[in-house]
């Protein structure tokens, strides 16, 4: 599952309770993130899903939801 | 044979400089600094020179060996992307200033601040080659604050002035591990001859955190040492975010991370052994140890070196 699996990272890697990482909570201005955490964030996701994560799709990433939408788009084969 | 470490040294740069100094010119913040680097302080030279403060290094390392022949070191090797000059080498001049014999092998690298993990691999090899009981000085020297953009708001508050030094010889046992990575790259960091440090810090990090941990898994893999039977990992000091993420990647706990980056920042190449220093000085050191030594740097490069049953060899 997608979402969930990317909540889990999200929540362990800024050490925030899951229940904050919603899908619309947004990365840098509701769970404190900042420009390294966006670059360590992207290599778990990396890892984690087998996939390239760009640096042009990490600046896109706003909220949780776009997360969930990058590994969408490369892991077409997965579910939501 | 490995490499047995006798004695340790450390020279910093006499001005403490906080993160309000950078405050009091650029858009930032003692706050926004500590978020991003883990740094409180960082110390720069006033008048002194590289050289000057890898003698000082130097000394104080051998000053701590009273009784021991200066004779017996047959090499000395200084990492540094900051030499005084070209030529002389740091190390050629060490010869001179310590009073070294005239046929001991002397040569600086460059690897950027994997400098001392390459230095004290190649120092390994030369001392299997000399008589038993030969020495070799592996120090990291460098002058950052003279390669530093004090208006890069995004990376002048990393960077230090300091010496690491330490005196090494071979002893029975397990033979020492070692990992390089490089891939050549003209932009992700840089300092030119006029020019001062830049780097992509984003592109930087994730280099450092992926290409070290892999380092650091192929000397365990090579040594059959699992991550929580190492003692210490000393890495390179070039951002608390790294070490951490290295941390997390290892699933370990920070005790095993001996840290002094808030207090020291970035000294390159010289930060190892800075760190190495305050650990000897401390005897966390003594006994029998498992030690990882890990850097990486511009280049780009990256190497680690496992010591399987360190001890310290009293000369």
């Amino acid at each position: 599952m997608i979402t969930k699996d990317v909540q889990k990272i999200v929540a362990e890697l800024l050490a925030v309770d899951l229940g904050e990482v919603t899908l619309n909570a947004r990365l840098i201005e509701d769970l404190n993130a900042d420009s390294l955490d966006a670059v360590e964030l992207a290599m778990s996701l990396e890892e984690h899903f087998e996939v390239t994560v760009e640096d042009d799709e990490i600046e896109r990433m706003d909220t949780v939801n776009d997360i969930v939408d990058t590994i969408k788009k490369h892991r077409p084969d997965l579910e939501v | 044979m490995k490499l047995s470490l006798m004695s340790c040294g450390k020279s910093l740069g006499q001005r403490v400089i906080d993160n309000e100094h950078f405050a009091s010119y650029l858009d930032t913040s003692d706050q926004w600094i500590r978020e991003r680097s883990g740094i409180s302080t960082r110390r720069w030279v006033d008048d002194e020179s590289t050289v000057d403060m890898a003698v000082a290094a130097s000394q104080d390392c051998l000053d701590r060996l009273p009784e021991f022949d200066r004779s017996r070191i047959e090499v000395v090797i200084c990492a540094s992307v900051t030499t005084d000059e070209v030529v002389p080498a740091i190390s050629a001049q060490l010869q001179e200033r310590l009073g070294l014999d005239k046929d001991v092998l002397a040569f600086d690298i460059n690897a950027a601040c994997s400098g001392l993990v390459y230095a004290l691999e190649i120092a390994r090899n030369l001392l299997r080659v000399r008589p038993a009981g030969s020495a070799a000085l592996v120090l990291g020297a460098e002058m950052l604050s003279r390669k530093t953009d004090m208006q890069d708001r995004g990376s002048c508050f990393l960077f230090g002035d300091g010496s690491g030094a330490g005196l090494w010889t071979l002893t029975e046992g397990e033979e020492d591990y070692f990992a390089a990575k490089t891939v050549g790259d003209t932009e992700m960091l840089t300092v030119g001859h006029e020019e001062p440090i830049r780097m992509d810090g984003r592109a930087v990090f994730r280099f450092a955190v992926s290409e070290m941990s892999d380092c650091i898994r192929e000397v365990l893999a090579k040594a059959d040492v699992a991550p929580d039977e190492v003692d210490f990992y000393l890495l390179h000091q070039a951002n608390q975010r790294i070490n951490d993420a290295i941390m997390r990647d290892l699933k370990l706990k920070s005790e095993r991370f001996p840290s002094n980056i808030a207090r020291i920042g970035n000294t390159s190449s010289a930060s190892i052994g800075i760190l190495m220093e305050e650990l000897y000085s401390s005897g966390q050191l003594d006994g029998t140890k498992t030690i990882c030594l890990a850097g990486f740097g511009g280049g780009m490069s990256c190497g680690a070196l496992l010591m399987k049953g360190h001890e310290i060899h009293v000369a």
